[in-house]
Parts: C-alpha cells; sequence; structure tokens
C-alpha cells in the first residue's frame, strides 16, 4: 500500500516537473508570423549572408571582393565563417568596402556556398522578423562534414541575429537554388522531385500543393529543365519577364577554333540537341505561364554541372535604379559583352563581377550570396 | 508531520520531478512549428494503375563488389489487365569535391526495362539480377520510373560525354545505399 508520504511526494514532484516544463516553455522561440518567399529582383538590399570558409579562397576571393566591393554603405554583410581568423582573413582581402561586415562565428565545418542553406520567407510586418526556411539534412550530409555543418547555418544565423532571423525547418527536402522568386511566381527546378516524391511527399500533386503553402506564392513547378539549380539557367527579373540561357546563342558568339585562355569547360561544350531542348523547353513553359521570355547566350559543359552562365546573378532594385551584378569570365569576352549588352537593354546597370574560379565547382554568384532582407 | 515524514517526501518529490523533466524535456524542444518531413518508408511507382515497389531479397545489404539484385513487386490495382513497361535503373555518385556547391553527376551503372503484363488485381514478384559490381566509395540510387520515349531525359547524350543523365523527373527513388565507409567520407575528393 502506498504511504501517504509517498503520494504527497510524488504529487508535489510532478507539479515542481511540470513547472519546469512550462518555463522551458516559454523560453522556446515561436515561429514569427511570415510572408512570402522573398523576391529575387524587387526591393533594394539591406541585408546579405555569405559563408567564407579559408580553404575556398582561391574560389571565392576575387568575386568577393568585386562584389562587396561594389555595395553601398546602407547594405549589412553578415559573413558566417567556422572560426574568427577566416573572417579576419575575409576582410583583409576584400580590402576597404562601403558596406558594413558582421561575423557570425559558428565553430564548426561548412562549405562556401550560402545561397542553398534556406531560403528567407519576408517578415508579415516591416519591423518584423525574416524567416529562414531550411531542409532538415542536407544532400550527403553524412559522408561531407562541411555539409553536415551547413545544416546547422540558419539556426546559428537566428542565434546571432535574434531580433531579424528565425530558423524553421521545412517539411520538404531543397536547396534554396531549386526555387527562383518574383513578386509573384516561385518557379521550382524539377531536380528536386527525385529527393521529395515518395520520400516525403506522396505525389507531385501534394508537393506542389505544400510548396505553395510554404512559400506563399504561385508555384510554376518546371516538367523539363536542365539539371540543375534554377538560377543556374534562368533569372527572373520582374514583370513578369525572365531570362533563359540559350545554348546556341552562346555556340554563335564562339570563334570557329576555342582560343587556348577560354575559360575551361570539362569534357567540352555541350551543344547537343537534348540540352538544347532543356532550355528551350523552360523557355516554353515560362511563356505559356504568361512570362516573357529574353534569351541569353549559355554555355553548359558536358560534366553537366559547370555552366558559363549569365543568368546566375543578383538584381538590387532601388527606386530609381535596378542593378544587376552580372558573373563574367576571363578569356569569354564576345559572350561577356553579349550579355551585359543584353541586361543593359533591359534597363539594368551593370556591375560585373569576375566568377572565373568560382563556376567550375557547380556555382556562380548567386549560389555564393543569400538575401535575408530587402527594403 | 515529523522529520521523516517531511524527508520522504522531499524525496518522493525530488526524483519524480526529475524523472518528469526528463522524460519530457527533450520532446518539448523540439516541438512546435519546427517538425521533421514524414518519411514514406516504401516508396512505390503507381503507372497505368500498377504499383510498383522494389525490395532486396531476404532484405539483403549490399556492399563494394557485390552485384545487387532485386524483387520488382508489381500490384495491379485496377480491375483490368494491365501491360506497363517500367525502367529500373542503378546510379553511383562519387563524393564531391569538397568545394562543390553540388554532388557530382551520377553515372548510371546498370539499367533495364521491364514489360509487365498483370490480370486484374493479380500479383507479380519479378527477380531482377543486375550482374554489375557494386564500385567502392559511392552513393548509389536504384530509381523506378515510367518508360516514356517522348521523354527527352530518356534520349542518349552523344557518345563522347563521359557522364550519364539520373532518372528524369517521374523518376522515384526506390532505395539508397551505399558503399563508403565512415572513414572514406569524412575526406571528400578534391578537383
Amino acid at each position: 500500500m502506498v504511504r501517504w508520504q509517498t503520494f504527497t511526494g510524488a504529487v508535489i514532484g510532478l507539479a515542481l516537473g511540470i513547472a519546469i516544463l512550462n518555463l522551458a516553455d516559454v523560453g522556446r522561440r515561436q515561429a514569427p508570423p511570415s510572408g512570402a518567399i522573398l523576391s529575387e529582383c524587387n526591393g533594394h538590399f539591406r541585408e546579405l549572408v555569405i559563408q567564407y570558409e579559408p580553404s575556398a579562397r582561391e574560389i571565392v576571393s576575387r568575386p568577393y571582393a568585386d562584389f562587396l566591393g561594389a555595395l553601398g554603405d546602407d547594405v549589412t554583410i553578415d559573413v558566417v565563417c567556422p572560426n574568427r581568423a577566416a573572417y579576419d582573413e575575409l576582410v583583409a582581402f576584400v580590402g576597404q568596402v562601403h558596406c558594413k561586415l558582421r561575423p557570425i562565428v559558428v565553430n564548426h565545418p561548412m562549405t562556401t556556398w550560402s545561397r542553398d542553406r534556406w531560403v528567407a520567407l519576408a517578415p508579415a510586418s516591416p519591423d518584423g522578423i525574416t524567416t529562414l526556411l531550411h531542409q532538415s539534412e542536407e544532400a550527403a550530409a553524412k559522408i561531407w562534414p562541411a555539409r553536415a555543418g551547413d545544416e546547422k547555418v540558419s539556426a546559428d544565423i537566428a542565434k546571432a541575429l535574434p531580433s531579424s532571423a528565425f530558423a524553421l525547418r521545412a517539411p520538404f527536402y531543397f536547396d534554396g537554388g531549386d526555387f527562383l522568386a518574383d513578386d509573384e511566381t516561385v518557379f521550382v527546378a524539377p531536380h528536386i522531385l527525385p529527393r521529395n516524391i515518395q520520400c516525403t511527399e506522396f505525389s507531385k500533386e501534394t508537393f506542389v500543393r505544400d510548396i505553395a503553402v510554404a512559400l506563399k506564392r504561385r508555384v510554376v513547378l518546371l516538367d523539363e529543365a536542365p539539371d540543375h539549380h534554377a538560377a543556374m539557367f534562368m533569372a527572373s527579373i520582374g514583370n513578369k519577364t525572365v531570362l533563359v540561357g540559350d545554348p546556341n546563342l552562346g555556340r554563335s558568339l564562339l570563334p570557329a577554333s576555342i582560343p587556348a585562355d577560354f575559360p575551361e569547360l570539362p569534357g567540352g561544350p555541350d551543344f547537343s540537341a537534348q540540352t538544347q531542348h532543356l532550355f528551350d523547353a523552360v523557355a516554353s513553359q515560362c511563356a505559356q505561364a504568361d512570362y516573357k521570355v529574353v534569351r541569353v547566350p549559355t554555355i553548359p559543359a558536358a560534366d553537366g554541372r559547370s555552366y558559363l552562365t549569365y543568368e546566375n546573378v543578383l538584381i538590387d532594385r532601388q527606386v530609381s535604379q535596378q542593378i544587376v551584378y552580372l558573373p563574367f569570365y576571363r578569356g569569354a569576352a564576345a559572350l561577356n559583352d553579349s550579355a551585359r549588352k543584353i541586361w543593359q537593354g533591359l534597363g539594368y546597370e551593370v556591375r560585373p563581377v569576375d566568377c572565373t574560379s568560382t563556376y567550375l565547382h557547380f556555382g556562380c554568384l548567386h549560389c555564393l550570396v543569400n538575401v535575408l532582407k530587402r527594403s | 508531520m515529523n522529520t521523516k515524514d517531511f524527508s520522504i517526501i522531499s524525496s518522493v518529490a525530488l526524483a519524480t520531478a526529475t524523472l518528469a523533466v526528463a522524460v519530457f524535456l527533450p520532446n518539448s524542444l523540439d516541438a512546435g512549428n519546427d517538425s521533421a518531413p514524414q518519411q514514406i518508408t516504401q516508396p512505390k511507382l503507381v503507372s497505368h494503375g500498377v504499383e510498383f515497389t522494389l525490395a532486396a531479397p531476404n532484405n539483403r545489404t549490399f556492399k563494394t563488389g557485390d552485384e545487387p539484385a532485386f524483387d520488382l513487386n508489381a500490384v495491379n490495382t485496377s480491375g483490368e489487365d494491365a501491360a506497363v513497361d517500367v525502367q529500373i535503373s542503378m546510379t553511383s555518385m562519387a563524393p564531391s569535391s569538397r568545394f562543390s556547391r553540388m554532388p557530382a553527376f551520377p553515372q548510371t551503372l546498370w539499367q533495364k526495362s521491364c514489360s509487365v503484363t498483370l490480370k486484374p488485381h493479380e500479383t507479380k514478384v519479378i527477380s531482377i539480377a543486375t550482374a554489375t559490381k557494386l564500385p567502392a566509395n559511392r552513393t548509389i540510387d536504384v530509381m523506378l520510373q515510367p518508360v516514356n520515349p517522348q521523354d527527352a531525359n530518356a534520349v542518349e547524350k552523344p557518345a563522347t560525354q563521359t557522364f550519364t543523365k539520373a532518372g528524369g523527373p517521374s523518376a522515384i527513388v526506390a532505395m539508397s545505399f551505399s558503399t563508403i565507409s565512415p572513414a572514406q567520407g569524412t575526406n571528400p575528393t578534391l578537383n
């Protein structure tokens, strides 16, 4: 038989336990109200995020120096680094810049690619908190420590900037680069499907519905596209207009024999009919979604991953000025000039960023920089 | 209430509170809006009313040098005869350069197209041998997809290209496994 002392003690203990659990729950942050996925092409840059890992210095030092050096003093850059020494190294090689640099030291391995880690959901109110929607498991994280570290970056940012960011796990797997959003539509690369269908989602239809709910935008899931992240083959520029890469256009700008100083393309350029078809299919699906399509020269390599792309851009739109930070590649002058003229013809001030050291690693400028806040 | 009673009550209260916090606190911290994705344990391809699933015979696990075999389970859920072509592909992916933005393109190790005919509500299990040795230090996906000659992804790339394409958007990953040892996985290759 239970003695009265034991019973009383158990009741008091339970009450104490519940009180402690309630206190812990109060301490846990609740998800703030959020709006839609941040547009790639509307609003002025206010706060950007880059990741810097010293072993990748050769790859990112030129694009970071060019890009950060061209930003104004009203932009803050959160630099996610494995340690303070890495941040100091970046500050040293970037040199004098007008934008404000702010370190977020994470003390764990990471890659240098910020874009794929999360997508920003705009705050529900102007002074609200940005939600960093991230996936629960990075592809290859089990065998790649830096990728496992990347999984924590959203939470690291939210912890460092509690008044401006909140990290929220998505109910599906994605890389940030799988999505390309404007103020109305989010284009989704089909590349995302095999990771989710019959894994986290029962069908394509439920998946599209869940993406639309999570990102609060109309979803255009591309049925056919190059097997890459969306911004490698297209750019969304607002006013229901997209730029889509065109290998044929790229080919027309190449001399009969490729010069020795032309950027390296692993396996050579891929001008196959199948690859051209996939780029054309993107253009045609965007047109079917009532978008005006402008084609831009692009040269994909036969490895299927390395692209000389002029769609992998960052767009900063201010009241009377629209700026594009446009990759260029040393040794590809004709391509660079053609792309620059296309962007200028669309009314953009072009600020060139040297990505010669970057594209061979399957990404470019847009892939290196994520946007936390626009005005 | 004497000192002994007070001592018993305090001890029991402390033990109960500790137990309650230890059991429920981790759940409390994980709960809320931040939910993990659901995981579908048995991926299923549905094509023309036929459900296809894939399994390793006798739950066999595969390692470097093995020649995997699979059981393709086909269930006709409709009340009509069914004839469906399904493609099974086994792709491998090497660890990427540690500087890469994304993993390298997967290479197709083996693929086969199966024509399956089923009576209404009939179930068939088809044994499939790949006769392909698994390479070391790779992650392996086995995919199912409907055979569609119109699918641009089904068109072969020129022979000059050494990289092959993984399954198209209609493919599902039916099985995944790895021949990478944890020690190898900590050192991705360099470009």
